[in-house]
């Protein structure tokens, strides 16, 4: 679906910050994107949305990416942010203000497509519902505190459900409902999810593939039990929590041996993955 | 009380109306128009806010030009003189006439923003097919003024914190030209990061839309336009054929 | 023509704040000329003045056409790379004062019989008794002041402009026209 070939950006002083980049993300793929530099996956979140050229116009890009085939600079901006979802880290960005409803911002984003009005009420409301903001639908988005402007800013773009849901850090304002309500919509979601989050607990929970930047290069790895290998060589250099919990948030299928009380140890870590395998 | 806010047809009619009686109408007749204006609103729930911003804005005004008119035709014919100021006819004709254009034009003018809110316009115009974009800044801009003061007293806040002296108002001006460039910069990229994220929730779309509450007009709202539509071809007929 | 709008969209808000002060009131115009063109400026102009009736003085209302000149003047001098050198600049906003004045003086004549409560008025008087027409004497006035005036508000776009992070200002399309380019 999203294809990167090649891809090198260089930033102002010629300094390469992604070189010869090239991985595919498929249908319904979902992908973290993880490094300890924020600014470096916010960088890769808005070339693969089609924006780089003009969030960072100083940075020079050479290699592409391809939507279906297409260069993404080259499809129509309208139809690009159709298909592709961006949501900035300050998704207080994103609320317009032009509607004086939480309810009306919300449907906002289905209005401008056009579909049928009882169509939006039912996916503005279960799109509420799930984020539990649903009490607030008939308050001012002026008049929300910053947690619950994220909430609905995230509503109002995943209401659109596009094909390609880029999350830029999606969990630094929410609470620990906010995110559990976040997580059950994006593993429910039907459509491709690329998430960059330094939380693990946000990224394990979704992720299924990874791409990792390091300072030696950017690594794609295509299952969890790739990245846990890398992480057991010492490949990786990412903030995971201990190796158990980590486990268990990936959802692998694990069975504890009593006897090793630290992860830490490769052998049976090493068990453990060939197991799973 | 009347409690009735019109819809937004009516009242740019309203505005149209005034606008053409205020170039087209006699003195005598703009005066008396303004003051059965002034009456009605007093029984408008709006009508405070409307008179006050008349009685700060347009009064002064209107005294300053009315003044200022009656002086300024030294050179023609003297009509009478009071304490030794000489006044002219024509310069009295001159300012009866500005002042009771300006009296009816602000007075209309006035009322349009009270009668209807910003929001309700921007709603009026999104509903007609306007560019989302337009209606965005439209009710933007007013917050985007008051979110500007907000930072800056949130950044004296934090200055203040730090041990900044701010005391009097020579530092506290010192302590906000420093900030107000780079403020601005901030404020000029949030919007540009602004424009990216809305064009992402599909602002630039110019496909049909659906609208979740359409504004129709109401009963009254149909009457009062098609008497003020009367009314306007009427001026306009009149001031044609006279 | 997207990103146009899409900045525009964006710095509509930041010019109704600069609007605001009551001379000096073209300045988010005429940044917004400078880096986004003719037509967003122009429309920042409307609004602008649309909001400012409703808020300051209905006057504004009335005083959109000399907006919509001053829009285009700057837009065009941008391109001419008026905004390379501060005294260009200078040059340009009386360049655009001259015009403002000659735009704004029938209006302000018609509507308020040249008064602004500005404290320019003394001038209208003055000429007025040297025995010009109401409306000369308006144009003398606004000849006399909107130069000095404009003059200002382009050296103070200047200094923002010129000032301004290059990543920042590469963003909009007007950045070829405000920088010389990296020899």
């Amino acid at each position: 679906m999203i294809k990167a070939v090649n891809l090198t950006l260089k930033d102002e002083s010629e300094k390469p910050v992604v070189s010869n980049l090239s991985f595919e993300i498929y249908k319904n793929d979902r992908i973290a994107i993880l490094g300890r530099k924020s600014e470096l996956s916010t960088l890769l979140c808005h070339a693969l949305a089609g924006i780089l050229q003009r969030t960072h116009p100083s940075y020079s890009v050479s290699g592409s990416i391809l939507y279906a085939g297409q260069p993404i600079e080259e499809i129509d901006s309208h139809e690009r942010t159709n298909k592709i979802a961006y949501v900035p880290p300050f998704a207080d960005l994103l609320i317009s203000g032009v509607k004086d409803t939480v309810f009306g911002e919300v449907a906002l984003s289905l209005e401008l497509t056009g579909i049928e009005r009882d169509l939006i009420h039912e996916r503005v409301n279960r799109i509420l519902q799930r984020f539990a903001i649903e009490k607030l639908s008939n308050r001012d988005p002026d008049e929300l505190s910053g947690g619950e402007r994220h909430k609905v800013a995230l509503a109002a773009m995943i209401v659109r459900a596009p094909d390609v849901l880029i999350l830029d850090n999606p969990s630094m304002f929410l609470d620990t409902t906010g995110v559990n309500n976040l997580l059950s919509i994006l593993r429910a979601y039907n459509g491709t999810i690329i998430i960059a989050d330094p939380n693990p607990y946000i990224w394990a929970a979704v992720a299924g593939r990874f791409i990792t930047i390091e300072k030696s290069g950017i690594v794609p790895y295509d299952s969890p039990a790739a990245l846990i290998h890398a992480l057991e060589k010492d490949a990786v250099h990412i903030d995971v929590p201990s190796w158990h919990e980590l486990l268990l948030m990936l959802r692998q299928p694990l069975i504890i041996d009593t006897e090793v009380t630290s992860f830490r140890s490769l052998g049976s870590l090493r068990t453990i993955i060939r197991a799973m395998q | 009380m009347i409690r009735y806010l019109p819809h937004p047809v009516p009242v740019f009619l309203f505005l149209v109306l005034i606008i053409i009686s205020g170039f087209t109408l006699s003195i005598e007749v703009r005066f008396i128009v303004s003051v059965m204006l002034l009456l009605l609103f007093t029984f408008h729930i709006h009508g405070n806010k409307i008179l006050r911003t008349i009685v700060r804005i347009v009064i002064p005004l209107c005294i300053a030009i009315g003044l200022f008119m009656t002086f300024i035709y030294p050179e023609t014919e003297q009509w009478l003189t009071i304490a030794g100021i000489r006044l002219s006819r024509d310069g009295l004709t001159a300012a009866g006439e500005m002042t009771s254009r300006i009296l009816l034009l602000f007075t209309g003018i006035i009322a349009f923003f009270n009668l209807i809110t910003i929001q309700r316009l921007g709603s009026y115009l999104y509903q007609n097919n306007l560019p989302v974009w337009l209606v965005f800044i439209l009710i933007n801009g007013l917050k985007f003024v008051d979110r500007f003061k907000y930072k800056l007293s949130e950044i004296h806040f934090y200055q203040r914190l730090r041990g900044m002296p701010l005391e009097n108002i020579w530092q506290r001006w010192k302590a906000t030209v420093k900030i107000l460039i780079p403020l601005l910069y901030f404020m000029i990229e949030e919007s540009s990061n602004r424009a990216i994220a809305l064009e992402m929730r599909g602002f630039t779309a110019t496909t049909r839309r659906t609208t979740l509450k359409p504004d129709r007009q109401s009963t009254i709202d149909k009457i009062i336009t098609i008497l003020i539509s009367g009314i306007i071809i009427f001026i306009l007929l009149r001031s044609i054929l006279l | 023509m997207t990103v146009g709008v899409a900045i525009n969209l964006g710095m509509g808000q930041v010019v109704a704040l600069l609007k605001i002060p009551l001379y000096l009131d073209s300045l988010g115009t005429v940044i917004v000329a400078a880096m986004c063109g003719i037509i967003p400026a122009m429309i920042t102009g409307i609004i602008s003045n649309l909001l400012a009736s409703a808020v300051f003085s209905p006057a504004m209302m009335f005083f959109i056409p000399t907006m919509l000149v001053i829009a285009l003047l700057a837009g065009i001098l941008t391109r001419k790379g008026f905004f390379l050198r501060w005294w260009k600049a200078v040059i340009g906003g009386v360049i655009v004062g001259v015009c403002a004045a000659i735009v704004s003086a029938p209006i302000s004549t018609y509507l308020f019989g040249g008064i602004t409560l500005a404290g320019t008025d003394f001038l209208v008087l003055y000429f007025r008794a040297t025995g010009e027409e109401l409306l000369q004497a308006v144009l003398y006035q606004g000849l006399a002041s909107d130069p000095i005036d404009k003059g200002i508000t382009f050296l103070l776009a200047f200094l923002i402009l010129s000032k301004m992070p290059r990543n920042l200002l590469m963003r909009f399309p007007g950045y070829h026209y405000l920088r010389q380019r990296d020899a």
